[in-house]
């Protein structure tokens, strides 16, 4: 039996509900509280009462101490909280064991001391502005707040993913109601345990607990009592917290996002296309394309040493071989047949002449390669189904981006790095907002401006107070002369 | 059945050790083509009694030393079955297995080699080359050439045989190398004296009894030996076997 | 040796007259003969389209290799979209039945049809057998437009068959460009109520949502007499709005005096040429333990498919229908339906479309796009 949600020490809950999971003939019980709106509306008074309390007057510095050593904790392999979740999240999520250890290892490195610094430094003059009001160039003395609580939605299709965010708003020294997803609830909690090992007042300002998504009821007390709402996730989960937000607050969402690669002809040469193969199946493969950042299409670039045909060839090939060593999730009816509803719609079009080839794995929808011999973009039913498409100068994509602009968001890229830039302005222009290397796409690295806006100035106010309010207040000091 | 629904080219068929692993193929469900030179008499005669045997086979005449002939013969490939799985390059010049005629080092001449080498490699290069396309359409393929245990053991020094069935091994890694990406494993099977052929038919009885007796099995090759080790390289069973050189000459070469 | 269209008519035609009661008979010499025809009619369609034998080649399924039916290629719905699936030369004129398009309005499902001497016979037996155990003929009040109205739907076109070969005088189709005729249809049931005439109501899903709003806003209800029927096709899953089962055979039992054991639903669409029914009505008639699954007609074979593999699934288990169709000679005669089902036994329990699949978080998948971009 293990708790799948996490509150402060004063928060008790009558009813509970379970999940249960099994694993090697053991059984898991997942257990949850069945929520009622006042229990939402206490907890956040709660954590926002221990904010005023403690973090609120917690000096950044400490903050970020803090969660450097849950980090630290974390990267022990024998630390139980990480045992227990690279045990358990396999078995929830379905994703293969070894892709969430190392992946996890990767994420969890992302918050250490330095990198906290580059998330904040990356953003504000100086990180003690959230302590206390500093002079700016301008001349006022500026002090910046974060929101007392923020409300996070967090989707469930990347493990561990939900910490960055609930990092980002303990950075701004804001209370966290975090709502998890039933797909991937383990991890923030598992985490907040940690933050409590060190520090459990810290973790007093954190409540982290799972309900189903769409309950209004619950979502709308949660909007409503806090300062600030961030939602990851679909279109319609976005679509259905906004209207539930008042206007005068924050709202910030992640909504559908499409990510792809770029191979130049330069990435193709005899000596280093087995590479280039291997790092672009690997930006398809982790996480069988559920994270937006993983590819859904890939442009390949004509008058290499290996056409791009034969590169559809090697990618499928690979994808076999990867099916071997880290086994896809299993699917549910609807996503298994939107594969094969895409794969037929391709089979047909080539008997109908057009020039697109469909390689697959037999007898089942394990991967899926779409090769379009005339230039295009198109997205994918994901779970490891890619689209390669040929192309003269890869400076020609943005005409076949155009159309899917509202969603783009990373490019992995293989190219010289005479075009790297060149590349990297043209796709900026249509909106992407990240360029990684091909092999990496999946990785954000710390400070990234996710989905093209600030992780922590999007949350905070600031304060100004003005030289001449300074040089009044100077007046008024009675032992000034 | 290990070939269920293959579909499996094996060159110079109609007779010998071909003829034998197209029925072993057929016997284990793959659909077997029968590709030969001359004799369709013999090519016809083998595809009925497949077809008797319950099995599908096709003959279709080609020759692998011809580019435009495989070409050919792989359209017509892809046209009735849209894919190819398994590959035998089995063909080779006729070559009279005579210890008493063979061409000693003085006397022999590059015509010699050239000949062996045409049937033996540029016969594999050519069908290889042709079916490789085909194959890696569907991420799945199997090579098997065919070369001689002589080549480690030149018991008898036929020169220009042995040289050229050494060069099909070379051939056989180095493809396997390039193609593995692809899905596709190329292997090679190295028989020993194997009686009766067409080939063998004039390697006295002398010189048999002595290969036979420096054998560990005490006996010499048989066709459907090599046929059953065609059809594990064929077969899932060598999943993840490349570029592997399988002697089947009873332990008479050992490595 | 390839069977000319004419011959391979006549095979299937006397297949269906020699089976026109389905689950009777000596089963196992059906089964092999229902074999031996399916593999004929896939070699004639094999080498009469083109396209198809393009798919069939591309799923390295011919007849060169293909034995037993279940291993026929199948032809997935969008087949009927992209490709001109005929095994005669189109002519001109020539019947075609498409589908209402409301998934992917661009691309609308082909069924073309030279003739409908088959079609008419698997449409006739099942529904005698199904439908109307009881009696030969009865007062159907059609909901549904009938062919007149819509020449290029199936089930227009069954509507008025239906009407044809098993109405009495008093049947009719009650459905005009503008939509259902209410009043006439009241006016109808009212005489058959006075008159202690049975009536069978036949529609889509879709008509009697309407016809029972219409009926509760004007607080009307009919005591229709015994052997009074309701005839549905399609599904109240995926309707504007969602109904519960119980809910609705409350509201029909409230509306008309129709009995749960009284309806009927037909499984049929434009890319096939038969239907499957309940046989709820079969099992009433005949005294028997009462089933609310599918039985087909001796012409047709219906599989449920993992859909990650197209492999079947153990009976009781959800997958995907494969519907294996003599009747369907003109096209293809093995469909991949995009409905889920559950077999059990020799029948089958049909549970609607397989719905859109969504990503668990910010990645789009295609299915989520397109509903974005409708």
């Amino acid at each position: 039996m293990f708790d799948i949600f996490n509150v402060p020490a004063n928060i008790r809950f009558k009813d509970f509900d379970k999940k249960v999971y099994h694993l090697d003939n053991e059984t898991y019980q997942l257990r949850y509280p069945i929520l009622k709106t006042s229990d939402i509306k206490n907890i956040i008074l709660e954590i926002k009462q221990n904010r005023l309390e403690y973090l609120s007057q917690l000096p950044i510095s400490n903050v970020i101490t803090i969660i450097d050593q849950a980090i630290t904790r974390w990267t022990d392999p024998s630390y139980p909280q990480r045992q227990l979740a690279l045990k358990l999240l396999p078995v929830i999520t379905d994703y293969d064991a070894e892709t969430i250890k190392l992946e996890i290892k990767r994420f969890i490195r992302l918050f250490r001391k330095k990198e906290l610094f580059r998330f904040i430094e990356n953003e504000l003059p100086q990180s003690e502005i959230l302590d206390d009001f500093h002079p700016q160039r301008s001349g006022s003395m500026v002090k910046a707040f974060g929101p007392e609580a923020t409300f996070q939605v967090f989707s469930g299709n990347i493990p561990g993913l939900q910490i960055w965010s609930l990092i980002m708003t303990t950075l701004v020294k804001s209370a966290s109601l975090g709502k998890t997803s039933f797909s991937e609830p383990l991890f923030p909690v598992l985490f907040t345990q940690t933050i409590a090992e060190i520090d459990p007042q810290l973790a007093n300002c954190m409540a982290i607990i799972p309900w189903h998504g769409g309950t209004v009821s619950l979502e709308r007390i949660a909007t409503e009592n806090t300062e600030a709402t961030i939602v990851y996730g679909s279109n319609k989960t976005v679509q259905s917290i906004r209207p539930l937000v008042p206007m005068s607050k924050i709202f910030l969402h992640y909504g559908y996002k499409i990510s792809f690669s770029m191979i130049g002809k330069e990435a193709l040469t005899a000596d280093l296309y087995t590479q280039t193969i291997k790092q672009a199946v690997e930006d398809v493969a982790i996480y069988d394309q559920q994270s937006c950042l993983s590819t859904q299409a890939i442009f390949v670039e004509n008058h290499g040493v290996i056409t791009p045909i034969m590169v559809a060839k090697m990618i499928a090939a690979e994808l076999a071989n990867y099916q071997t060593k880290r086994k896809r999730a299993s699917l549910t009816i609807e996503q298994s047949s939107a594969i094969n509803r895409e794969r037929t719609k391709y089979q047909l079009e080539n008997i109908n002449g057009v020039s697109v080839q469909v390689f697959t794995s037999t007898q089942n929808t394990d991967w899926t390669v779409v090769y379009h011999a005339s230039p295009g973009f198109s997205s994918s039913p994901l779970n490891r189904f890619v689209h390669v498409f040929q192309i003269d100068h890869l400076e020609d994509v943005n005409q076949y981006l155009k159309p899917y602009q509202a969603y783009l968001q990373s490019c992995a890229m293989a190219v010289s790095p005479t075009r790297l830039f060149t590349l990297a302005n043209q796709l900026g222009e249509i909106g992407i907002n990240r360029v990684s290397a091909l092999g990496e796409i999946t990785r954000a690295k710390p400070g990234w401006h996710h989905d093209g806006h600030f992780n922590l100035l999007d949350l905070l106010h600031f304060i100004d107070v003005e030289p001449n309010a300074e040089q009044m207040s100077e007046k008024y000091d009675p032992d000034v002369e | 059945m290990l070939l269920q629904n293959k579909v499996a080219l094996i060159t110079g068929s109609s007779r010998g050790i071909g003829a034998a692993t197209a029925e072993k193929f057929a016997a284990e469900g793959a659909f077997v083509i029968i590709n030969y030179l001359i004799n369709t008499v013999a090519a016809n005669d083998l595809v009925e009694k497949i077809r008797c045997a319950g099995g599908q086979a096709v003959a279709i005449q080609a020759d692998v030393c011809d580019l435009e002939n495989v070409h050919s013969m792989m359209a017509t490939i892809k046209d009735e079955f849209n894919g190819l799985d398994i590959v035998v390059n089995n063909a080779l010049k006729h070559y009279s297995f005579n210890p008493k005629t063979r061409k000693t080092a003085e006397l022999i001449g590059w015509s010699n080699y050239q000949d062996q080498l045409d049937g033996s490699v540029k016969g594999t290069f050519n069908i290889c080359h042709e079916a490789l396309p085909l194959m890696t359409l569907q991420n799945w393929g199997r090579i098997i050439n065919i070369s001689s245990n002589l080549v480690k053991f030149p018991l008898i020094p036929y020169h220009d045989y042995v040289t050229a069935k050494a060069a099909l091994i070379g051939y056989t890694r180095s493809l396997a190398a390039e193609v593995g990406h692809l899905g596709v494993q190329v292997n090679a099977i190295a028989p020993g004296l194997t009686y009766p052929t067409d080939s063998s038919t004039d390697t006295q009885n002398d010189v048999r009894e002595k290969i036979i007796r420096m054998t560990p099995t005490g006996r010499l090759t048989i066709p459907t030996d090599i046929a059953g080790t065609a059809t594990f390289l064929a077969s899932n069973l060598a999943n993840n076997v490349t570029g592997q050189c399988i002697c089947v000459d009873g332990g008479l070469v050992m490595q | 040796m390839v069977k000319e269209t004419q011959i391979m008519q006549q095979e299937i035609l006397k297949y269906i007259l020699d089976h026109k009661v389905s689950f009777s008979g000596d089963i196992k010499k059906q089964d092999k003969l229902f074999n031996r025809v399916a593999l004929d009619l896939f070699d004639y369609q094999f080498h009469n389209n083109l396209p198809f034998k393009r798919y069939a080649q591309s799923q390295r399924k011919t007849p060169l290799v293909i034995k037993k039916w279940q291993d026929i290629p199948l032809m997935p719905i969008q087949g009927y979209k992209q490709l001109t699936l005929a095994t005669t030369k189109i002519y001109d004129g020539e019947a075609v039945f498409l589908s209402s398009g409301t998934t992917d309005p661009n691309h609308r499902s082909h069924n073309y049809h030279p003739n409908f001497d088959i079609w008419d016979a698997s449409m006739k037996f099942p529904f005698k057998q199904y439908v109307l155990p009881d009696r030969d003929e009865i007062t159907i009040l059609g909901l549904f437009p009938d062919e007149t109205i819509n020449p290029n739907s199936s089930l227009s076109r069954y509507v008025s068959k239906a009407i044809q070969f098993f109405g009495d005088t008093n049947s009719q189709t009650f459905v005009n460009k503008t939509g259902i005729e209410f009043y006439k249809v009241i006016k109808s049931l009212k005489q058959a109520e006075k008159e202690q005439r049975p009536v069978m109501l036949l529609g889509a899903s879709f008509s009697y949502v309407h016809l029972l709003d219409f009926l509760k806003k004007h607080e009307l209800q009919f005591n229709l007499p015994a052997g009074s029927r309701l005839f549905d096709t399609g599904g109240f899953k995926g309707l504007s709005r969602t109904i519960t089962e119980q809910k609705l055979f409350q509201s029909i039992k409230n509306a008309f005096n129709i009995d749960r054991n009284q309806y009927i639903n037909m499984y049929g669409m434009t890319e096939i040429s038969s239907q499957c029914y309940d046989e709820t009505l079969y099992d009433v008639y005949h005294r028997q333990q009462i089933s609310y699954y599918k039985k087909f007609p001796a012409w047709v074979r219906v599989r449920i498919l993992n859909p990650n593999t197209l492999q079947p699934v153990p009976d009781g288990q959800k997958g995907i229908v494969a519907y294996y169709d003599l009747a369907n000679w003109h096209s293809c005669l093995a469909i991949l339906t995009e409905d889920l089902g559950i077999k059990h036994g020799e029948s089958f329990e049909l549970l609607g479309r397989i719905g859109g699949a969504e990503s668990k978080g910010c990645s789009i998948a295609i299915d989520q796009l397109l509903s974005v971009n409708q």
